[in-house]
C-alpha cells in the first residue's frame, strides 16, 4: 500500500465524520433559526424575524454583555496570573516539577466538579469565616448578589483554567535561549528590563495562542456557571451558551436560540480570526 | 517486517470496528422475551417507589418487560428523545404547562372518552381541561400535591405557637420570632423555582382567577393585579435567614428539616427529602394565610400526570401497565412513599403529616397552582427573582412580562 493511500485512508473517515457531526448540525441549525419551531411538533418558517428579535431582546442582551465581559476580564487574569507563575515555575526553585504537578492538577479536574466544590467555598465557608472576622462583604455569599456573582465565576473558571495557560507560557520560556539573557545581563539591563525587552517579546507568539485560546473557551463557558449559580440570580449570570441551552431546549424556543447560536458562532470566528491577525504582525522572530 | 506489523495494525482495527458493531447490536437487541415498554417519570426522587412497582407488575405479566427512566433534568432529556423520534410509551409528566405543550403537538392520545377518566374525582378532571384550555384531554391526573407552610411541629411547642390563620397572624409570629432572634422561614431562592412556593398561594388567593387565563387577548388586562402579591412577596424576605439568593433548594430543605427555621414554603413533595435528611421530624403543613382577614384557600396541583404516547407499538401492555399503576394497593403503596393526594374517587385518606390542610381539601377550598397557568417560554421564575433581587417595581414586572407574552401569543410566537 502506498503512502498517499494511507493518508488518503486517514483523512477521509475524519473528514465524513466532521462533515457529519459538525457540518450538518450546523446547517440544520440554520434551517431551524428561520422557523418558530419548539424542537418539538409542527413548525413553519417565519424568515428573518427570529434575527430580528434578538437585537431588542432584553435577556438576550444582558447576557452578551455579561459572557462579554467575563470573557475578557478572565482572558486579562488568567494570562497576568499564567505569565507570573510561569516565570516563577521555570525559574530554580526547588520541587520544580512538583510544583508544576499541583498547578496543572485544577486542569485535569471537570468543570461541574470544580464549580460545585467552589459553589460550597463560596456560600458556606467564606460567609462563616467572613462573619467570625466581622467583614460585611466576606460574611454573605457572593454568589447571592446580582452585582458580585460574575466575579465569582471569574475566580473559579481562572483557578481552573491558569494551568493550560501556565504549561503554554513554560514551554515558551523555554525556547528563549539563555545567552540573551547573559548578553542583557552583561550589559547591565535591570531585571524588569530584561523582561519587557526580551521575555515578553520573545513570548509573544504563545501569547497570542494563550489569549485566543482561553478567549474562546470563556466565552463558551458553561459548565462552572451551571454548577455555581445556574445563571442566576435574576439571570446576572447567564452566558450566552447557558441562555441557549435553557431558552432552547427546556424553555421552547428551539428556533429562536437556533439564530441566536448563528449569530454567536460568527461572532466567535471574527473575534478569533481578528485576534490571530492583529496578534500575529506583533511577534518577533528571532 | 514491515508487512507483518501493518497486518498487526489491520486485525486491531478491524476488531475495534467488529466489536463497535456488536456493541451497537446488543444494545438494540431486547434483553428478554416479550415485549418491552418504557415508562419515563419526571420525578427522580421517586424512582425506588416505582421500581418497587413495575417489579409487582412484571411478576403479573412475565412477558412484559418495563423500562424505568427518570432523568435529572427530565423535560431536555424527553425533548431530545422526542427529536430523536424514540417516545417513551407511557409518560408522567408534571400537571404544568410542559405536559400542555406535549399534548397540544399531538404527541399524547386523546383520552377525553375514556373509561379509565371515570375513576377520578371530577374535579381533577375538570383542573385537566382548565390547564390544556381545551375540552380534550391527554392524561390521567394520577396524583395531586398541595403547597403551603411546612412548620416544625416540637419548635412550635416548644414556642408555645398557634396556626397563624391570617396574613398579620402569620406577620405577627414572623416578627415575634425574629425579635427573639430565631429564624421564621428558610428560603432557597438561589432556586428561583421555590420563589413560586410563596409566589404561588399569594398570586392565586389575592388576584382574580379570571387574571390566570392567559391568552393574547388578555395581556396587560390584569397588570393592578400583581400588586398586592408582589408586595407580600418582597416582605417575606424580611423574615427570612438573610441571603437568600446564594441557597438553593437541597441547602433550605436541609436547614428546615434540622430545625434552623420554624418554617419552610415547600409543597408535600419536600416531604420524603426533609425525612431523609431527618428521620426524626416531628413536622406538620398549614394552609398559606395570603389573606387579611377571610380564610385563604389551599394550593393544589396535579402532581403526576400520565400520558401514553400515540405511537406506541405497544397499546395494550401500556394499558394494563398504567391499569396496575391505578390498582388500590400499588396506588396507596405510591401515596404512601411519596407523601402524595390522591384524584381517585375510591380513595380517601390524607397523609398525617399534612392534617391542617385537610379540611381546606375536603371541602374543596383550594387554588390551582398560578404557576401552572403560564406559558413555559415566558420563565415565569426568573422573572420572580429578578423582580426580587432588583427591587423592581410593580410595574416594571408586568411590562417586561407583557412584552415576553406578546412575543409567545402573538402573531410571530412560537405558540399558540
Amino acid at each position: 500500500m502506498s503512502r498517499k493511500k494511507i493518508f488518503l485512508l486517514m483523512t477521509v473517515p475524519l473528514v465524513v465524520i466532521f462533515f457529519l457531526f459538525d457540518t450538518v448540525p450546523l446547517l440544520t441549525g440554520f434551517v431551524y433559526s428561520l422557523t418558530n419551531s419548539k424542537g418539538f411538533g409542527t413548525f413553519r418558517f417565519i424568515g428573518l424575524s427570529n434575527y430580528f428579535r434578538l437585537f431588542t431582546d432584553g435577556s438576550v442582551l444582558s447576557s452578551y454583555w455579561f459572557t462579554f465581559k467575563f470573557a475578557v476580564v478572565t482572558t486579562v487574569v488568567v494570562n497576568v496570573i499564567g505569565i507570573l507563575l510561569a516565570l516563577a515555575l521555570n525559574s530554580n526553585v526547588k520541587f520544580k516539577t512538583f510544583f508544576r504537578g499541583i498547578y496543572f492538577l485544577p486542569y485535569v479536574l471537570g468543570g461541574l466538579i470544580v464549580g460545585y466544590i467552589f459553589n460550597y467555598i463560596f456560600t458556606f465557608m467564606l460567609p462563616s469565616v467572613g462573619k467570625a472576622l466581622g467583614w460585611v462583604f466576606l460574611s454573605s455569599s457572593i454568589l447571592g448578589n446580582a452585582n458580585t456573582a460574575w466575579t465569582g465565576i471569574v475566580i473559579t473558571v481562572a483557578w481552573q483554567s491558569v494551568a493550560f495557560n501556565i504549561l503554554i507560557y513554560i514551554s515558551g520560556l523555554q525556547t528563549i535561549p539563555t545567552d540573551i539573557y547573559e548578553a542583557a545581563k552583561m550589559d547591565g539591563s535591570s531585571s524588569w528590563n530584561t523582561f519587557w525587552t526580551i521575555t515578553f517579546p520573545l513570548l509573544a507568539p504563545f501569547f497570542t495562542i494563550n489569549l485566543v485560546v482561553s478567549m474562546r473557551n470563556f466565552l463558551m463557558v458553561f459548565d462552572q456557571i451551571m454548577s455555581l449559580t445556574g445563571g442566576g440570580p435574576a439571570s446576572s449570570t447567564t452566558s450566552i451558551s447557558m441562555l441557549i441551552y435553557q431558552n432552547g431546549l427546556s424553555g421552547n424556543q428551539f428556533g429562536y436560540q437556533s439564530a441566536n447560536s448563528v449569530i454567536y458562532f460568527i461572532i466567535i470566528v471574527a473575534i478569533s480570526v481578528f485576534q490571530l491577525k492583529v496578534l500575529n504582525k506583533r511577534e518577533v522572530q528571532l | 517486517m514491515k508487512k507483518s506489523r501493518q497486518i498487526y495494525i489491520w486485525i486491531i482495527i478491524a476488531a475495534a470496528v467488529l466489536m463497535a458493531l456488536f456493541s451497537i447490536w446488543a444494545v438494540r437487541t431486547p434483553k428478554k422475551k416479550g415485549v418491552s415498554i418504557e415508562l419515563f417519570v419526571f420525578k427522580p426522587e421517586a424512582t425506588a417507589t416505582f421500581q418497587s412497582l413495575i417489579n409487582g407488575f412484571e411478576k403479573q405479566n412475565p412477558n412484559i418487560h418495563v423500562e424505568l427512566s427518570a432523568p435529572g433534568d427530565a423535560y431536555t432529556v424527553l425533548k431530545t428523545r422526542m427529536v430523536k423520534g424514540r417516545v417513551p410509551d407511557l409518560i408522567g409528566l408534571g400537571g404544568e404547562q410542559y405536559y400542555v405543550d406535549y399534548a397540544k403537538a399531538d404527541v399524547f392520545r386523546n383520552l377525553t372518552h375514556d373509561p379509565i377518566l371515570k375513576q377520578f374525582s371530577s374535579s381533577y378532571v375538570a383542573n385537566m381541561k382548565f390547564l390544556e384550555k381545551s375540552s380534550q384531554i391527554h392524561g390521567v391526573p394520577y396524583a395531586a400535591n398541595v403547597s403551603g407552610v411546612l412548620y416544625n411541629k416540637t419548635l412550635f411547642e416548644k414556642s408555645g405557637l398557634k396556626i397563624p390563620q391570617t396574613w398579620p397572624e402569620f406577620i405577627a409570629l414572623c416578627q415575634k420570632l425574629k425579635a427573639e432572634g430565631k429564624t421564621p422561614l428558610y428560603l432557597g431562592y438561589k432556586d428561583d423555582w421555590t420563589i413560586q412556593q410563596a409566589f404561588n398561594p399569594l398570586a392565586g388567593n389575592l388576584m382574580k382567577a379570571r387574571a390566570f387565563n392567559i391568552t393574547a387577548a388578555t395581556i396587560g388586562k390584569y397588570d393592578a393585579e400583581y400588586n398586592r402579591p408582589l408586595q407580600k412577596l418582597r416582605q417575606l424576605g424580611q423574615y427570612s435567614q438573610g441571603d437568600v439568593f446564594s441557597y438553593n433548594y437541597n441547602d433550605a430543605t436541609s436547614a428546615f428539616a434540622n430545625g434552623k427555621s420554624y418554617m419552610y414554603l415547600q409543597g408535600n413533595w419536600a416531604i420524603p427529602l426533609i425525612k431523609q435528611v431527618n428521620p426524626k421530624i416531628n413536622l406538620g403543613m398549614f394552609t398559606f394565610p395570603a389573606n387579611n382577614s377571610k380564610p385563604s384557600k389551599s394550593v393544589s396541583g396535579i402532581d403526576i400526570v400520565f400520558s401514553i404516547s400515540k405511537k406506541t407499538k405497544h397499546y395494550a401492555a401500556t394499558r394494563k401497565l398504567l391499569t396496575y399503576l391505578l390498582a388500590k394497593q400499588s396506588y396507596q403503596k405510591y401515596l404512601k412513599q411519596q407523601f402524595a393526594l390522591s384524584t381517585l374517587k375510591k380513595v380517601n385518606t390524607y397523609p398525617a403529616s399534612i392534617s391542617d390542610v385537610v379540611p381546606n381539601l375536603r371541602k374543596g377550598r383550594i387554588t390551582m397552582s398560578p404557576q401552572y397557568m403560564y406559558p413555559t417560554e415566558l420563565q415565569i421564575p426568573s422573572m420572580l427573582q429578578a423582580y426580587l433581587v432588583n427591587h423592581e417595581k410593580t410595574k416594571t414586572f408586568t411590562n417586561q412580562m407583557n412584552s415576553g407574552l406578546k412575543n409567545i401569543l402573538g402573531p410571530e410566537g412560537d405558540g399558540e
